[in-house]
């Protein structure tokens, strides 16, 4: 029996897979969307802190070249601030993206053994033995031509010719 | 890619900044207090002595020259970011200084207790408008400490002098 074992090395590919596209990902949508990062704010910031801020720095990284830092802020009603970094906001919105994917593909998987199971159950054959009376001659017996007795072509051929009288 | 860097969700540093601002200013008693802690650790003593200490509230910087309390001609400066409190540096000093005249204790300046009733006092001081907290510093008045608290606004600017207990000596514009 060697599918469990076949089985596991596949399993920690996908997971390996699922993790590595989930952190690309992450890293492209933090790009694009910074402030994704202040849903983490109940769980980053303190209830002297509560307001997050995602602070972009631009700078110039060489000739033609510009390069944006993010840093996540934690403030106060006085403008007193946190600085949390980048690092946890970044694991957070990988986190986030993880679930959000990971329930996505947990939907198609369902629906799709949903639908599998459905279809075997229709290609089931019928249990009862017995042909309906309508449905033809049943195996073993010989067809019949209007009437005449198996084995009869033509009324002809009902009686043997040197029979005829 | 290009195109798609639309930073959705951030706010520019100037923009931040002047955030901090509009919300006073970012004065609040932990950005002395933390610092101020992690020093009676690394000292060994309850009380320190200092010479100055000078906040910058919205950078969270805050600048302790330190008299050694073994070597008390040794002063030494601290400069704190965001409560961390980084290594000590020398400070030189002239050998005709007279420390002792110079230096006070953090007990002897109860305000430093309370800095937002300070900035707030200071705000209201002046009157102007969306003005804030750029800076809090100690001096001597008449051989006593007192806190010195620069106020701003896009107008206007000024300089409010508190005594030790946080009560308005004089309130200057500039």
């Amino acid at each position: 029996m060697s599918g469990g074992g076949s089985r596991t090395p596949l399993r920690v590919i996908a997971v390996v897979v699922f993790l590595f596209s989930v952190t690309v990902l992450s890293a492209l949508t933090t790009v694009i969307w910074p402030g994704e990062a202040k849903l983490l704010a109940p769980i980053l910031c303190d209830d002297a802190h509560p307001d997050a801020y995602v602070v972009s720095d631009t700078y110039s990284s060489g000739p033609g070249e510009t390069s944006t830092n993010f840093t996540m802020y934690c403030v106060g009603p006085r403008g007193d601030h946190r600085d949390v970094g980048w690092f946890k906001p970044f694991l957070g919105v990988t986190a986030i993206n993880g679930i959000v994917i990971a329930l996505v593909i947990a939907l198609f998987v369902v629906r799709a053994r949903i639908r599998r199971l459905r279809e075997r159950q229709a290609v089931t054959p019928p249990t009862d033995p017995q042909p309906p009376r309508d449905a033809g001659p049943g195996p073993g017996t010989r067809p019949t031509v209007d009437g005449l007795p198996p084995g009869i072509i033509s009324i002809n051929d009902a009686v043997p010719r040197d029979e005829i009288s | 890619m290009l195109g798609l860097t639309a930073c959705v969700g951030a706010t520019e540093r100037s923009d931040f900044e002047a955030e901090i601002r509009r919300r006073g200013g970012g004065v609040t008693t932990d950005v002395v207090s933390g610092p101020l802690d992690r020093l009676r650790a690394e000292l060994g003593v309850a009380d320190p002595e200092l010479l100055l200490l000078s906040i910058a509230p919205a950078d969270r910087v805050v600048v302790l020259d330190v008299r050694d309390p073994v070597e008390r001609r040794n002063v030494d400066r601290y400069v704190s970011r965001n409560g961390g409190l980084g290594e000590p540096e020398p400070v030189q000093i002239s050998a005709a200084d007279d420390l002792d005249a110079r230096s006070f204790r953090v007990s002897d300046i109860p305000a430093l207790g309370d800095l937002e009733q300070l900035a707030d006092r200071a705000i209201d001081a002046f009157g102007f408008a969306d003005s804030y907290v750029e800076a809090i510093s100690t001096g001597r008045r008449d051989n006593d400490p007192v806190l010195t608290v620069q106020v701003s606004s896009p107008r206007s600017e000024g300089t409010a002098i508190f005594d030790a207990t946080g009560e308005l000596l004089a309130a200057v514009p500039t």
